[in-house]
């Protein structure tokens, strides 16, 4: 499924914003970029574009979304989700955004290289596996 | 009571003391605790994707094995008992999709084998919500033998038990049920921000320096507000807590408990906890006495 939606991406040329709405159901233009999703956002002190800003890039169809470091630095906590007064699941987007660069078959953990491999929780491992490797 | 339970891989391997006190404890209000005699990993997070079925079928394939076990043992009352708030999460959040989305449910189809159809009926049931709704907080209060007086407590919900609101085990913006059942054991819980807070999770794998200066954080603001202990119910929490202080301070400034292992312990099941911790909860209490 996700090969074939890459490829009819490629050929039909969605613009990002419609990619994303495919790909995780919200519709960014919602968003009134009042920055609740920001304000709450335990990681967005180290992110390169703050939550509200990756909307607004979606929106913008502006491809430094799907390049930025924020995507990778999301922890899924979903209190962005929890809080945006227009009911846009933040934490879906950045998700989709995340699987537009994975499924280039892009890796962003080596899970072999970690270190403390055997003291760290499974979940860890897992969650890792599953949001840091295509 | 007969109560279906599906462990998952970390309560197995990292967090085996949550596990031995969390079925400790419920053993000891009559609740006979059956594992799964089939499970796999969850899967861990259901997909936020919208497109993708594949990472729903983990969690609707355990779900699947619960309702063939309690068809098997005729147990009808279609609870299935999690400990890890992660498992919760994923299986919740698996059942509800499956329960709204007609599509997933023709495309989960497509990736099974012989299983039969999930019916979806699966009701998945939280440790702490077991405690609160099956059992019963007052019937807690009659069993204790041991007050936990004096310890000011800092309860860490972590992000899996309180959201999406749509799976939450209580109100996700100002949760109260692991504080309720604190202060019933008599302990203190303290109030402070990072209570419903994320602890940076699977970030751990990738960028372990800022998962460490965030949990440094928590620590500092519950430090600072007299605690002496964490309370969670997340393994992963349980982790970074723990790993972020050594890593930050080069020590442990406040151990980290699962709220389990208080309850054994307030109930004078010794035999639940593990000796180490319970040497270090003893010596804890000494000092706050
Ligand atoms: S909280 Fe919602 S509406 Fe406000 S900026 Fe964020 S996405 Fe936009
Ligand atoms: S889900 Fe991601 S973007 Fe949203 S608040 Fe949590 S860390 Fe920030």
């Amino acid at each position: 499924m996700e090969i074939y939606l890459e490829r009819k991406v490629k050929r039909m040329e969605f613009e990002l914003s419609e990619r994303i709405k495919m790909i995780s159901g919200e519709n960014v233009f919602k968003c009134i970029s009042c920055g609740r999703c920001t304000a709450i956002c335990p990681a967005a002190p180290f992110m390169d574009f703050k939550p509200h800003q990756i909307i607004h890039l979606v929106r913008l169809n502006d491809e430094r979304a799907v390049e930025s470091e924020a995507i990778w630095l999301c922890t899924s906590c979903m209190y962005c989700s929890e809080r945006c007064p227009r009911d846009i699941d933040v934490a879906r987007v950045m998700e989709a955004l995340r699987a537009i660069n994975l499924r280039k078959r892009k890796d962003v953990v080596a899970l072999r290289k970690l270190k403390d491999l055997k003291k760290l929780p499974p979940m860890a491992l897992v969650a890792s596996g599953r949001k840091y490797t295509g | 009571m007969k109560l279906l339970y599906y462990p998952g891989c970390t309560v197995k391997a990292t967090a085996t003391e949550y596990e031995k006190s969390a079925l400790g404890v419920l053993k000891e209000f009559g609740i006979d605790v059956i594992e799964l005699d089939r499970w796999i990993c969850c899967g861990v997070y259901h997909g936020l994707t919208r497109d993708t079925a594949y990472q729903t079928v983990a969690p609707i394939r355990n779900l699947i094995w619960a309702q063939s076990q309690a068809e098997k043992l005729s147990i009808n009352n279609n609870y299935l008992l999690t400990l890890c708030s992660m498992c919760y999460n994923t299986l919740k959040s698996a059942h509800l999709r499956y329960l709204k989305d007609e599509n997933i449910v023709k495309r989960i189809k497509a990736y099974l084998n012989d299983e039969p159809e999930y019916k979806g009926n699966i009701n998945v049931i939280h440790f702490m919500q077991v405690l609160k709704e099956l059992v019963g907080y007052d019937k807690v209060k009659e069993k204790l033998v041991n007050n936990l007086k004096g310890l000011k407590v800092a309860p860490f919900y972590g992000c899996m038990l309180l959201r999406p609101r749509e799976i939450a085990i209580d109100d996700p913006e100002n949760p109260q049920m692991m504080q309720d059942l604190l202060r019933i054991l008599g302990a203190e819980p303290i109030t402070y921000p990072y209570v419903n807070q994320c602890c940076y999770g699977y970030l751990v794998t990738r960028r372990p320096d800022l998962v460490w200066k965030r949990n440094a954080d928590i620590t500092n603001s519950a430090l600072e507000r007299g605690a002496r202990i964490f309370v969670t119910t997340c393994p992963l929490c349980a982790y970074n807590l723990l790993e972020g202080q050594k890593n930050a301070f080069g020590d442990v400034k406040l151990p980290v408990f699962y709220e389990s292992e208080l309850v054994a312990y307030a109930l004078g099941k010794y035999e639940y906890l593990k000796d180490d911790r319970l040497s270090m909860l003893k010596n804890i209490l000494d000092g706050v006495k």
